[in-house]
């Protein structure tokens, strides 16, 4: 079967939405930037789909900083978080910019942070994100609004905890303490390429620069993103310096679950893992101590 | 639909499945944009949609109703060609051509948004733009000599 | 060298003939041809790597409304498409099997193999109708390994050759026994290289139609159009005055698009044929990469003896190649590693070798790559090299500049070297690079490695003993001009040349004359855009023709003047007196006068072909001057940065000296050299075609990793000129020269770097990191 919708539907309101997805179900798909949908039709993956909905025009493109925390609308384009400069300047939200960073321009002007979540593909930027800031997804449904923690939201390649009929209109991220910094760094093969393995960390020193908060989550090493959990334990309420961050990074190998591709060994993205999370936490400590 | 494409308006016939590259080349005649790969990231059917670069084959022809669309035919303007193309002939820029509308609608872009941006900011640009000719070298210097004019 | 070089274009800046069309997107490439009543095409290929077809029932997709056309093997010619490989034709001498034909009918060879096809209205109809052909097959064991393949019980993958070794090449030259006897140190390495997938920017295919009076006519994308019209020619049985091929831009060929009569030509031209309506086969990106054009993977073996003042006394080679499914030009390739690079980059007096193409049910197409086996061999001699040279203490480059030849030397085997570049390209390549200042440095983690190479221009005996180019230069009757020339302009800037070198001849301006290019109906016979031989073979045909036709104008213009033609010259759209250069007569007048006063014509041809010697089986020696009669030297230093903890290896700078003859066009050698490092470092780093299990697991370029405009490095291309005798005005070839060394510079560098040599490519992070590791526990 050929991939041949019948409708495109361009939605004015949130309710022509909810409608459509309630109507056509597993046929309808949302449409946003549409960098990834088209890669997934050229793969044949989307032959089902008969009913495009674009969200393009809806009122759900803006940054706000409020003081509980930041509401990003989903069909914020990456370009515009990647300039934003309440995220590139900022400590806590440092890596929302960096992740949004993504080339090439003409994905980055077209593609949405929306989109780049809900695909529900680790090797996409946001993924390891949303656990390391602690993403609320706001999706919206027949049933009214509901919120679904970023720690619960991915349940497997190209599935998330968003049901057939929701679709996301905005992303929460909380607010941070002060001396908290995030990170998002890539391996790549080249300059243009999805990453080999992806990191994104926060941290949050207190007393005496020992870790308050940490997370490290990885992309693109395993099904869903995953959290180094066992690394983030070793190093709570200590304090961030070489030889505890190198102790503490051993832990990772054992919490992620890459595999074998055409860009690396489930072995190889190991060792990276290691080299990744030692940059990114050093980069987040210096940022923070100054 | 309709679609403005180079200042020109036209009211066509679109299917949902089509994408923008598809309504330029096949409906509109315009083949100076095209088709290098599935989705790969080419960057031969890069267009400017309200002047930013994006991959035509991956944007739905729908999707640009009211936005204006800018092609490599656009470009020159009462009989005279854009800087850009000068530079781009005037530095060997150009060896198979077919990379080089992209290349073209990238770079104009980009000196739209930033007037003299710097050798790094330019190869950045280009990114998602493959030449499989050039190595790129002339390129980048064509941009740069196409900033001084 | 350049002596004094007065020329009005030659060796100066040039404006690109096809620039302002390419820059402004009017250039037409095939698939920008749109014709009434189109129909689209698509092949049906295999799913399996190797079975028997036991039936193929097309009704159903012939059923379809908006079906026009289904065809299979018994609608497509019998002959094989590569029916010159065989020496079944007298014309040939064959070095190889035909193997290739447009759709197959018995068995499946590996997966992509073109088995039906369908012309419908649209793309959705015609994929719907390739879903209802049902093709039954007996899947047979299959084989993916060339080592599996010969062994004895493999799978046969054709009937007629058991053990699938489809080209075996053996001999020996001098006393190697002794050579190896006598020597101090030897040395035994092995080496790994990849499949390198061409991709060119504009994809394969063609569209076709045919005229009621049986002429056809077939857009499409080919480095040789006329050889493209002669195989369909010899295939179909059509007269070749019936076939016309129009391939006058090509957006970038590499190899892929050269003497190649594929499966969706022929396809293509039934269908149409079939259908009585025009049809087009434009193959995606995706279907492109399935059954991809690559250049085969070998495994070499060297081994090599010296004494210990750096003198090569012995070689010997052991080379096995995959070519999969059919032999394409595997042999050729394989043939041109052992006589050039392995006999003739150094002088050595005794070499062994035994290679072999094989068989397997791969599905790459091993198709000619840029460079036609030399990346490979070069990788391989040249990492060995400078294994050589640390062992014996020696400083790699003066190692390489003590087996060289001589310069004007001919080799045991005939082959003549004039214009000796080498040495040269390797003092200037390592002056620039400062080799000896970085050597000495030793930053961690940084390194300098170099790597030298010699090349062919143009290749005498691809088809039968002749290879020739031609030009045909009319005067049209007010002063201007058309060029019309074989060649396609396929990127390389051929087009450029000819126009620049016919102005030269001529004295006139460049705007005066129309170049005609790749268009069988309008352009004399050639054999086009590879082995490095456009500018030199299309450079000499022209200016064969220009200075015929200047003759011509002279002798009109003496009648105007009233002057001896000996006493005339031209410069500027004038001829004019030289003892009295005021008096003169334009051009225009000139032309004028001839078409209407004197009531003849202005046409000049130009045909040439090197004047390379004849070559004995026996002695395996050639005439003078030799196979060719100018060689593509350079040498490349890489200066690289490895990070310890990822392997990732950085590229600084390249430095590449190339021996070009004379440049004509400076511009255009620079992008050829830029474009050919950028594509050896691909090779040499991350490009890798990979394959299992008979199926190729890259699909798009997303997944093959082509290096973008943030991955080039700084590149310092050199031009080392020496003035070729045979060339046009002094130039020589570059094309494929330019990513010959580039790989082995590379390795040679991450050597010099972190202590680690990596013999398989692509060098991977990974291999980088084992190799660190490993060298750790030592």
């Amino acid at each position: 079967m050929a991939f041949k919708p019948d409708e495109y539907i361009c939605a004015r309101r949130v309710e022509e939405v909810v409608q459509a997805l309630t109507a056509y179900k597993d046929q309808a798909a949302i449409l946003a930037g549409g960098t990834v949908f088209h890669e997934l039709v050229a793969k044949g993956m989307v032959p089902q789909i008969k009913k495009l909905i674009d969200i393009s025009r809806l009122p759900l493109s803006y940054i706000s900083d409020r003081p509980d925390g930041l509401r990003i609308g989903a069909t914020t384009r990456l370009a515009e978080l990647r300039d934003a400069s309440v995220l590139k300047d900022s400590g806590a939200y440092r890596a929302i910019a960096e992740a949004a960073s993504i080339l090439p321009v003409q994905v980055v002007e077209m593609g949405t942070v929306g989109g780049n979540i809900c695909a529900g593909l680790p090797i996409l930027n946001f993924p390891p994100v949303v656990l390391a800031l602690d993403f609320e997804m706001k999706v919206t449904g027949p049933g009214g609004e509901r919120s679904i923690p970023g720690g619960d939201f991915y349940l497997d390649y190209f599935l998330t905890g968003i049901q057939p009929e929701e679709f996301l209109v905005e992303v929460n991220v909380p607010k941070f303490p002060e001396r908290s910094v995030s990170v998002f760094q890539a391996f790549k093969i080249l300059s243009l390429d999805y990453p080999t393995i992806s990191i994104a960390v926060r941290v949050t020193l207190g007393k005496n620069d020992a870790c308050r908060e940490v997370r490290i989550a990885f992309g693109s090493v395993g099904r869903v993103p995953l959290r180094a959990s066992k690394a983030e334990n070793r190093l709570m309420d200590r304090k961030l310096d070489e030889r505890i961050i190198d102790q503490a990074i051993e832990a990772i190998p054992g919490d992620i679950n890459p595999i074998n591709d055409l860009r690396a060994t489930a072995e190889y993205r190991k060792e990276i893992s290691k080299v990744l999370a030692r940059d990114a936490l050093m980069k987040a400590r210096e940022q923070i101590t100054g | 639909m309709k679609l403005d494409v180079n200042g020109q308006l036209h009211d066509i016939p679109v299917e949902a499945h089509e994408t923008l590259l598809d309504v330029l080349r096949n409906r509109l005649g315009l083949t100076g944009t095209k088709q290098g790969c599935s989705g790969g990231g080419c960057g031969a059917c890069t267009v400017l949609l309200d002047g930013r670069p994006v991959y035509s084959c991956m944007v739905f022809a729908a999707r640009a109703e009211g936005m204006k669309v800018t092609t490599i035919e656009g470009l020159a303007q009462n009989g005279e060609i854009h800087p850009i193309q000068r530079a781009f002939i005037d530095h060997g820029a150009v060896q198979c051509g077919y990379c080089t509308p992209g290349q073209i609608l990238s770079a104009k872009a980009l000196l739209d948004k930033n007037p003299s941006p710097s050798e790094s900011q330019v190869k950045e640009a280009i990114v998602g733009n493959l030449c499989r000719c050039t190595g790129y070298v002339k390129i980048v210097k064509a941009i740069l000599a196409a900033v001084r004019t | 060298m350049s002596g004094n070089r007065e020329y009005t274009y030659i060796g100066k800046k040039l404006e690109r003939v096809d620039a302002l069309a390419k820059v402004t997107g009017e250039a037409r490439y095939f698939a920008d041809v749109q014709l009434p009543g189109m129909l689209v095409g698509k092949i049906l290929t295999s799913p399996h790597a190797h079975a028997r077809i036991l039936s193929i029932d097309s009704s159903n997709a012939e059923r379809l409304p908006g079906v026009r056309a289904v065809v299979t093997a018994k609608d497509m010619p019998k002959r094989s498409l590569d029916f010159y490989q065989s020496g079944e034709s007298d014309q040939m001498k064959g070095h190889g099997r035909a193997d290739l034909y447009a759709l197959v009918s018995e068995k499946v060879h590996f997966v992509g193999e073109e088995v039906a096809a369908v012309a419908a209205d649209d793309s959705f109809i015609a994929e719907e109708a390739l879903r209802l052909i049902r093709v039954e097959y007996e899947v047979l064991p299959a084989v993916f390994a060339p080592e599996e393949s010969m062994k004895p019980g493999a799978p046969t993958i054709y009937e007629d050759l058991p053990g699938n070794v489809a080209n075996h090449l053996q001999g020996s030259h001098g006393d190697v026994k002794k050579g190896f006897a006598e020597a101090d140190h030897i040395f035994e390495d092995e080496f790994k290289t990849q499949p390198q997938y061409h991709g060119a920017l504009e994809r394969h295919g063609c569209t076709c139609t045919w005229g009621c009076d049986g002429n056809l006519t077939m857009w499409t994308t080919t480095q040789t159009p006329h050889l493209l019209q002669w195989m369909y020619g010899g295939v179909t049985g059509t007269p070749m005055s019936n076939i016309r091929i129009v391939s006058s831009y090509v957006g970038g060929g590499f190899g892929s698009k050269t003497h190649v009569l594929y499966p969706y030509h022929v396809i293509c031209a039934v269908l149409s044929k079939k259908t009585g309506r025009p049809v087009k086969i434009d193959l995606s990106r995706m279907e492109d990469f399935a059954h991809a054009c690559a250049c085969p993977p070998w495994t070499i073996k060297i081994r090599t003896a010296v004494k210990k003042d750096g003198r090569i006394t012995a070689k010997h080679l052991d080379m096995t190649g995959d070519c999969g499914a059919h032999l394409y030009s595997s042999a050729g390739q394989l043939n041109q590693c052992v006589t050039m690079a392995f006999s003739h980059l150094y002088k050595v007096p005794a070499i062994s070798y035994e290679g072999r193409v094989v068989y397997t049910n791969n599905p790459h197409r091993a198709v000619a790559y840029r460079g036609f086996g030399n990346p490979q061999i070069s990788f391989a001699m040249e990492s060995q090299m400078d294994r050589i040279a640390e062992a014996l203490h020696m400083d790699p480059a003066e190692l390489r500049l003590k087996n060289f030849f001589e310069p004007g030397e001919t080799s045991d085997f005939g082959w003549k070297f004039d214009a000796y570049g080498l040495p040269e390209c390797v003092r200037k390549a390592t002056e620039a690079a400062d080799w000896k200042g970085k050597r000495r440095e030793k930053t961690p983690n940084r390194g300098i490695g170099m790597a030298n190479i010699l090349h062919m221009t143009g290749w005498k005996g691809v088809f039968g003993a002749g290879e020739s180019d031609s030009t045909i230069l009319v005067g049209k009757e007010d002063g201007s001009f058309y060029l019309y020339t074989d060649f396609s302009e396929i990127g390389t800037g051929v087009w450029t040349v000819a126009r620049a070198v016919a102005a030269e001849v001529l004295g006139v301006s460049l705007e005066t004359i129309r170049i005609v290019g790749g268009d069988t109906y309008a352009t004399p016979f050639g054999q086009g855009s590879y082995a490095s031989r456009g500018t030199y073979n299309c450079g000499n045909s022209v200016k064969l023709a220009a200075l015929d036709m200047k003759r011509q104008i002279l002798e009109a213009a003496a009648d105007l003047l009233k002057e001896n033609p000996e006493g005339l010259d031209t410069k500027n759209d004038e001829v004019f007196v030289r003892r009295t250069p005021e008096k003169k007569v334009p051009f225009s007048r000139v032309c004028w006068h001839v078409h209407f006063n004197l009531a003849k014509m202005l046409i000049s041809k130009g045909n040439w072909t090197m004047p390379a010697g004849l070559h004995d089986p026996v002695t395996n020696r050639w005439g003078s001057p030799g196979p060719m009669t100018s060689y593509a030297f350079a040498c490349q230093v890489a200066e690289v940065e490895v990070d310890p903890r990822t392997g990732k290896v950085q590229v600084l700078k390249m430095t590449a000296a190339h021996d070009v003859g004379y440049p004509i066009n400076l511009e255009q050698v620079e992008g050829q050299i830029e474009g050919g490092v950028v594509m050896g470092l691909g090779y040499a780093l991350t490009e890798d075609l990979r394959m299992e299990e008979g199926r190729v697991l890259v699909d798009d370029f997303a997944d093959y990793f082509v290096r973008r405009s943030q991955d080039v490095p700084e590149i310092n291309p050199i031009i080392v000129t020496t003035d070729d005798a045979y060339g046009p005005f002094g130039a020589k070839g570059v094309g494929e020269a330019v990513m010959c060394p580039t790989a082995a510079a590379i390795a040679n560098a991450i050597y010099d770097a972190v202590g680690v040599r990596i013999n398989e490519l692509p060098i991977t992070p990974a291999k980088v990191l084992k190799a660190l590791r490993e060298k750790e526990k030592r």
